[in-house]
């Protein structure tokens, strides 16, 4: 049964992602970062024929590294790859991990600020093409204020984790959930939703049809994850590469519109966005960013973290995930409430991407568990968090 | 020292005045006692009320070296309260300057390093020609900037750069000095610094620059949240980590005090910073690296002083592309010196042309060097198979293979095409200048000129004086070794040289404590912990079981009364297993290549059969124990070398072993180490060992120089 949905909210009418290829030599390694929002942005449109295209006002792309195939404002290169009409106008938004999640916020204030009714919003990254670090130019001056070790994300979440007295232990549990999570929801087709087919390559060469994601470890083991060495601390480090997001390369999307011009297209939405917030945080201890963002949307929803059933955090680390899990109530619900088809650790991490990947995520997790209400949230490097809160319509 | 002999106050005008530093009779600015003395002075009778701004600059090629090092000896043993005192006396001269009620600029061309620097960021700004060069070296000499460096470059820069620079302790370009802020302006035309820091000056008199705010920086506790702080620090002492052992405090003493220092007021900061230097100046590490730092200077100036009477060496000549032939010719071609390399075969002489091609493109991908500088390195290698160009040659390396038949030959051969003032050097690192000299008619042009492998990386060179080597032939192989950028160190001819003749003692009381049943990997392991870059098992592996048991056989024949003979040793017996050490795969221990292609030492249980029938007995040693017969050899054999007159000073043998076998820099070398423990207890720790032969009985003088109370180098009592 469908929920009654206003005029005047925000809903969301489909959403969908790539496959995540692996980064480093994987199915994507002869796809640009254009071509492959592009593929996906046709598919998406493609299976919502009552969705129409003209009517769109911004197409909200998010990607961090914004240079060579990610750069002059690939939003409106990706509209015009996709054959979008040409007078739809095209930004790209860059909130760091953040970004695509950014992009749906500035499309549904949009909305609310009646400055258009239909939006596409997503984003992409290929970190195998540009590494996270490519370019990077750090204001020495900065180093007067924050250290600059903070924008080491690595560093940061063990950090966190010191602070919050999460051990190895319970990050490796952490991270094999993720991948087991993942794994099942592969077998048991819980991604099918989401993922929409787009081009790629086999390792052997071969042009294929990328219908399943490429990083996952279907053998994750907790003895495995226990030998392995930490990665940002030689020596004396908690995190893991068993334990950080996987490197990977994807693209995600969403379509949202008015209420009003939804239903007047004879469209129905999956859900709609109840509250939405970002805040920020000590660039130190970035990975809590979720927490105060959290809390903020809360708020205005007026709204306890009781009244949310299904919550998608970015697993950008476990040594993260944890702390924010414990100060946001959910580490008691963690099994019947969150990212419970794996997560960021399994999934990967394009940094563009993952904003609308989780919320994505969130919508079919919601819709499997038949669940009301919510929550899709993430860290943000040099300190800051960003959390939407959904309601299910279907 | 008057005042006027290290700084004078002219006016320039309209109310700017600069504060010249220029110290008389010296090439370079150092702050010594005198000098403070004299800068406070000056700055005390400074006309306030006819200035409006403040210049300081240097009339010498440089601003400031730093502080005077000379006296840091007799200032580190005074009492704690002189130091502390001395310290804010220091800090209140800053301060002054600093408090000016006036703008401040420093112009700076060339050095300004330690104390130099320091009293260059007590300014407001700072003007700096592209070729300056700025850092606070503390650290090296196991010290922390105590003139206030540690409190004020945070502040202006920020805790992570200031670590950076701080616990480095190198030298900044200018470029890095205006990226991080502690410059303010590059000036490239070098003659125009001082208008440029003028104009800046100007600026900030008629209130277009701000110069009250960068005060403001400096001078107030900053900001930065707990967890960055934190970040900043503990990633600090991370990295301090994995490349500083615990044997040197200094670098994580700096970071601790700058996590404590920051949040207070300058004073508060200013008299903490105080207690932690006098922490650090007092410890025996300290002491024993600017004891070493002397030496360096005192071999830098003994050197300069020989090269200076020579004819720089135009063309060189190699005879030889091996390993060590190869490694000439590329160091000699890459510092400048062109250089022609001859071997019998073709294939020797493109194996010699592949390593330095090899060595270059190394270079080239780390960017250390430019593909130009690479094909003209190329370039000035000459590789041939017969005599020609040998004419112009200024000086010939010989390193062909150890055999003295074939060494004295190819000589003979080689004087034969050479010129008449042409120098003739052999390396070798088992045979005596003396005994291949005998074939020579001109013996006086010949000389030994001992490299160690690998020749690029390894930066010392023996310079092996021979009975007849003239005083002509030492001078331009100390040149030519200057010019090649290596540390050379003049020493007298007998076996083994200087550095050998004292590690080969060091690597048989190995043997014996191996054949006395202590197990290896834990002579390793306590011998690394004590310093050593590598323990004596796994120097053996790399150095290789033939070439070990070569070079101790020879020296054992040379020294018989301090080695074990007629015994076999454990290299001996891995020797004749074929356990060769890394060449071969196994050793001591067993090397595999990993998947990054790095070779990875392994423990190899195979190796206990084979040494089993060299182990005679099964003590029970402590570390302490261990550490004592490892040593004692090796430090009576350098006493010996400073008796004979193998080496001319105990701050050449430091140098040496330092820069030749890595002997632990935080001893202080060998004599700084016996004279830490102080010679009447090592004599009595050697008494202790009397059993074990003539390699643990202290000579007769060493006897009488401990009874005396006396130590290798002038150290004053802590």
């Amino acid at each position: 049964m469908n929920k009654h949905f206003d005029d005047q909210d925000v809903v969301i009418i489909d959403a969908a992602r790539t496959a995540m290829g692996r980064s480093r030599e994987g199915v994507y390694r002869h796809v640009r970062a254009d071509t492959l929002s592009a593929r996906l942005l046709q598919g998406l449109l493609a299976r919502n024929p009552n969705f129409d295209p003209a009517r769109v006002e911004d197409l909200i792309w998010g990607c961090v590294n914004q240079t060579l195939e990610q750069g002059l404002n690939i939003a409106k290169g990706v509209a015009i790859l996709a054959d979008l009409p040409a007078d739809i106008a095209a930004q790209t938004v860059n909130r760091l991990c953040g970004s695509s999640m950014a992009g749906l916020h500035t499309a549904a204030a949009s909305i609310k600020a009646g400055l258009g009714d239909s939006f596409i919003v997503g984003g992409v990254e290929h970190i195998g093409h540009i590494s996270m670090t490519h370019g990077m130019d750090i204001n020495p001056q900065l180093s007067r204020s924050i250290s600059s070790h903070s924008m080491n994300m690595g560093l940061t979440a063990e950090a966190l984790a010191r602070k919050h007295g999460v051990s190895r232990q319970q990050q490796d549990e952490f991270g094999v959930r993720s991948q087991q999570l993942a794994h099942a929801a592969t077998v048991e087709g819980r991604y099918q939703r989401e993922l929409i087919a787009v081009e790629g390559h086999a390792a052997d060469g071969t042009l294929i049809a990328v219908k399943q994601d490429e990083v996952i470890r279907a053998d994750a083991s907790l003895e495995g994850l226990a030998a392995l060495p930490p990665v940002f601390i030689p020596g004396r480090g908690t995190i893991t590469a068993g334990t950080a997001s996987a490197m990977a390369d994807g693209a995600s999307a969403m379509l949202v519109m008015s209420g009003k011009a939804a239903r007047a297209a004879g469209l129905q939405p999956m859900a709609r966005i109840v509250s939405m917030a970002v805040a920020g945080c000590e660039a130190a201890l970035m990975g809590y960013g979720p927490v105060p963002a959290t809390q903020k949307a809360l708020k205005r929803a007026g709204m306890t973290i009781k009244d949310i059933d299904a919550v998608e955090l970015n697993e950008a680390f476990a040594a993260q995930a944890i702390p924010v899990l414990q100060d946001l109530q959910l580490m008691d619900e963690l099994d019947h409430k969150v990212n419970l088809n794996g997560g960021a650790i399994a999934l990967g991490h394009p940094f563009g991407c993952s904003g609308t990947r989780i919320s994505t995520t969130l919508l079919n997790v919601m819709q499997q568990q038949n669940s009301q209400i919510g929550l899709a949230t993430m860290c943000i490097g040099m300190g800051q968090g960003i959390s939407t809160i959904f309601e299910r319509l279907e | 020292m008057n005042v006027e002999s290290f700084v004078r106050l002219e006016e320039i005008e309209n109310g700017l005045y600069q504060l010249v530093l220029d110290a008389t009779d010296s090439r370079m600015n150092v702050l010594s006692k005198a000098a403070i003395a004299a800068l406070g002075q000056t700055i005390e009778q400074l006309p306030l009320d006819r200035m409006r701004g403040l210049l300081i600059c240097s009339a010498k090629a440089g601003f400031v070296a730093g502080a005077d090092i000379t006296e840091f000896c007799d200032n580190f043993a005074a009492r704690e309260d002189t130091i502390f005192d001395y310290g804010m006396s220091v800090h209140k001269i800053f301060n002054r300057i600093e408090d000016l009620p006036l703008p401040t600029v420093v112009a700076i061309r060339g050095e300004a390093l330690g104390g130099g620097l320091e009293l260059a960021l007590s300014a407001d700004f700072r003007v700096v020609s592209d070729k300056a060069r700025l850092g606070l070296p503390e650290v090296n000499l196991g010290i922390l900037p105590g003139w206030g460096g540690s409190v004020r470059l945070p502040r202006l820069i920020g805790v992570d750069n200031a670590l950076n620079w701080m616990t480095q302790g190198r030298p900044m370009k200018a470029a890095e000095a205006l990226r991080v802020g502690v410059a303010d302006a590059v000036i490239a035309a070098d003659d125009q610094l001082e208008a440029a820091a003028l104009r800046v000056l100007q600026q900030a008199v008629d209130g277009e620059l701000d110069y009250q705010r960068r005060r403001q920086l400096k001078t107030s506790a900053m900001t930065l949240a707990e967890a960055e702080l934190t970040m900043a620090c503990d990633t600090a002492t991370g990295m301090v980590a994995m490349t500083t052992s615990e044997h040197y405090p200094a670098a994580r003493r700096i970071i601790e005090s700058v996590r404590q220092g920051v949040r207070l007021s300058r004073a508060e900061a200013q008299a903490h910073e105080s207690r932690d230097f006098i922490a650090l100046a007092k410890s025996t590490v300290a002491r024993n690296l600017v004891t070493l730092f002397l030496s360096d200077q005192q071999l830098k100036k003994t050197n300069r002083n020989l090269a200076k009477d020579a004819q720089p060496v135009q063309q060189a000549a190699v005879l030889g592309a091996g390993i060590m032939g190869g490694g000439v010719a590329y160091q000699s071609a890459s510092t400048g010196t062109p250089i022609v390399m001859k071997d019998i075969a073709q294939s020797a002489l493109d194996t010699g042309m592949a390593e330095a091609n090899r060595l270059m493109l190394g270079q080239i991908k780390r960017k250390k060097m430019t593909p130009e500088a690479a094909l003209q390195t190329s370039q000035r290698i000459q590789p041939r198979l017969d005599y020609q160009s040998f004419e112009q040659a200024d000086l010939v390396v010989e390193a062909v293979v150890e055999n003295p038949a074939i060494k004295r030959a190819v000589l003979a051969e080689v004087e034969q095409q050479v010129g008449a003032e042409a120098v003739l050097a052999t390396n070798t690192s088992t045979l005596t200048v003396a005994e291949l000299a005998a074939g020579l008619t001109r013996p006086q042009n010949f000389c030994g000129m001992h490299f160690f492998n690998p020749v690029h990386r390894m930066p010392l060179v023996e310079i092996i004086r021979g009975p007849q080597t003239s005083e002509l032939a030492i001078n331009r192989a100390v040149s030519y070794a200057l010019a090649m950028q290596k540390v050379p160190v003049v020493v007298g001819d007998c076996a083994g040289f200087l550095v050998n003749r004292i590690l080969l003692p060091y690597v048989h009381a190995f043997a014996r404590l191996v054949m006395d049943g202590v197990d290896f990997e834990r002579i390793d392991k306590v011998m690394e912990a004590f310093g050593w870059p590598m323990g004596p098992a796994t120097l053996a592996d790399i150095v290789g079981m033939d070439t070990g048991h070569h070079a101790e056989g020879l020296i054992a024949k040379a020294y018989p009364d301090r080695y074990l003979t007629g015994v076999k040793t454990p290299t001996d017996v891995l020797f004749e297993a074929g356990r060769l050490g890394q060449k071969s795969g196994a050793g001591y221990y067993r090397y595999e290549t990993d998947k990054r292609g790095k070779l990875k030492k392994k423990s190899d249980p195979a190796v206990r059969d084979v040494l089993q029938g060299v182990i005679s007995a099964s003590s029970e040693l402590s570390d302490e124990q261990i550490i004592q017969r490892m040593m004692i050899p090796m430090c009576l054999e350098a006493v010996r070398c400073l008796e004979e007159g193998i080496a001319s000073s105990a701050g050449d043998v430091d140098i040496a072993l330092v820069n030749g076998v890595g002997f632990p820099r935080y001893l202080g070398g060998v004599f700084g180490y016996i004279d830490s423990l102080g010679l009447a207890d090592f004599v009595a720790s050697c008494d202790q060992w009397q059993s074990l032969g003539m390699a643990y009985q202290p000579t007769a003088g060493l006897r009488q120089m401990a009874a005396a109370g006396q130590s290798f180098h002038a150290i004053a009592a802590h």
